[in-house]
């Protein structure tokens, strides 16, 4: 067998492991994010968890957010998002 | 300095294939001898970080691009090409992530233009977007590898694109300024014609514009309304910067009729538009109901200056457009270029 030796042409990365953020406990009083991709069913799919979630009993303050599929969150929508203690993202497609 | 394996010479495709390293075709095995080669056509220091490269957000190093460019069979005159792609589809206007991660079927299409497109035989004639140019289907090739081995664009990985298309594998051209009416793309762009450049655009395959009656402007401008005036593209909903690539025959018939790219600018802008009652009907209606202006027609473009146009091809009656992601992708040119900045008069001047 003749072997060669070849260069591996993947390249590095410095992305380290980000673990999950801490689990909010329970909802009731909260300020929650419900964050919409603008794609078709997003909006729809997040009103209606947020429904479920609120007849389960689950208070919590509604913070409605879009975002444009096609490119990252604008700063002004982090910021936004940054005030909530949770956020919860709808990826239509 | 990146690292290395040894293969048995006989299995290389297939361990590269294995380990998710090729476009699936077979590759130039990248041994150091090879990849120093390649690394003699540019005069950055090989571990120079250019940026990193979504969504893997890879690190991009001179001697990477090299590696990758090795594989896909480039000559090593071919390299100050490949790394001006790079570079173009780094800057943020470009929003290589979306390009990348989209399930649209857009890949970054490569335009070069000016004395080094024509000094490495880059086709801008017969088959220019097909097969049998070593310096576009290899320049093509490297930036799809790099895509995937340095950005981590695997098919339905990072890559969701629901159904890839073609271009995905090599999509590169020149544009034919020897037979052209009009300032080449580079100049309209800012650059001196001695200079050489690289324009990325987020594309579509071409579409055809097939017209071969017209003796005037008028026809060949009916026929590419009737073409890009539909359903189908993200341009129709989301606006952005589509490229008409003028086959020489009907690029000659407008410029005879007087037709700067400007003025071809204006009619699309003003006459390639859907009707709001089509557009309501399907496509993305409803997902981004600002983008429809207030009139009853929605052009495909913001503004006449976002439509890109040049010459490509040898005889015949055909042209084509390319439609792209949308407007949240822009077309980037990058001057090719030394080190410190200056033009990279010819790619003689590396070796």
């Amino acid at each position: 067998m003749t072997t060669v030796e070849v260069l591996i042409p993947v390249a590095a990365t410095r992305i380290k492991e980000r673990p999950l953020a801490p689990r909010l406990t329970s909802l009731v009083g909260k300020r929650i994010a419900w964050l919409d991709n603008m794609k078709a069913n997003a909006g729809e799919l997040l009103r209606n968890v947020a429904e479920v979630l609120r007849t389960r009993g689950h208070g919590f303050e509604m913070v409605i957010a879009a975002k444009n599929a096609t490119a990252a969150a604008p700063d002004a929508v982090m910021a936004h998002l940054k005030t909530c203690d949770a956020v919860v993202l709808a990826i239509s497609d | 300095m990146s690292d290395s394996i040894h293969l048995d010479v006989d299995t290389v495709d297939d361990e590269f294939e294995a380990r998710g390293w090729s476009d699936g075709l077979p590759v130039v095995a990248p041994t150091r001898a090879r990849v120093d080669a390649m690394l003699r056509c540019c005069d950055r220091a090989p571990d120079l970080e250019l940026g990193t490269m979504p969504p893997r957000h890879g690190i991009v190093t001179p001697e990477i691009l090299a590696i990758n460019a090795v594989m896909a069979g480039c000559r090593p005159e071919y390299f100050p090409v490949v790394l001006a792609a790079v570079e173009a589809m780094l800057e943020p206007a470009f929003n290589l992530f979306a390009v990348q991660a989209t399930t649209h079927p857009c890949a970054p299409c490569v335009i070069v233009n000016g004395p080094i497109a024509r000094e490495l035989g880059i086709n801008a004639r017969y088959g220019a977007f097909g097969p049998g140019a070593r310096a576009n289907a290899t320049i093509g090739r490297a930036v799809r590898l790099i895509l995937l081995n340095v950005g981590g664009a695997a098919a339905g990985v990072l890559d969701r694109s629901t159904q890839g298309q073609p271009a995905k594998y090599a999509f590169c051209i020149a544009e034919n300024e020897a037979e052209s009416p009009w300032p080449a793309l580079h100049v309209e762009r800012g650059f001196d014609s001695g200079h050489s450049t690289v324009t990325v655009t987020g594309a579509e395959g071409p579409h055809n514009l097939n017209d071969h009656v017209s003796d005037r402007a008028d026809g060949i401008l009916a026929t590419l309304k009737g073409a890009m005036s539909d359903m189908g593209s993200n341009n129709a909903y989301l606006y952005g910067q589509p490229t008409i690539a003028f086959g020489p025959e009907h690029a000659a018939i407008l410029a005879a009729d007087g037709y700067s790219k400007d003025d071809i600018r204006r009619y699309v802008f003003d006459e390639v538009r859907l009707p709001r009652a089509l557009w309501q009907r399907g496509g993305m209606a409803g997902m981004f109901p600002d983008l429809f202006p207030d009139e009853d027609m929605k052009p495909i473009i913001k503004c006449a200056e976002d439509l890109l146009v040049v010459v490509v091809g040898g005889f015949g009656r055909h042209s084509c457009w390319l439609p792209t992601f949308g407007d949240t992708t822009r077309a980037v040119t990058r001057l090719i270029a030394r080190a410190d900045g200056s033009a990279l008069l010819s790619v003689r001047e590396l070796l």
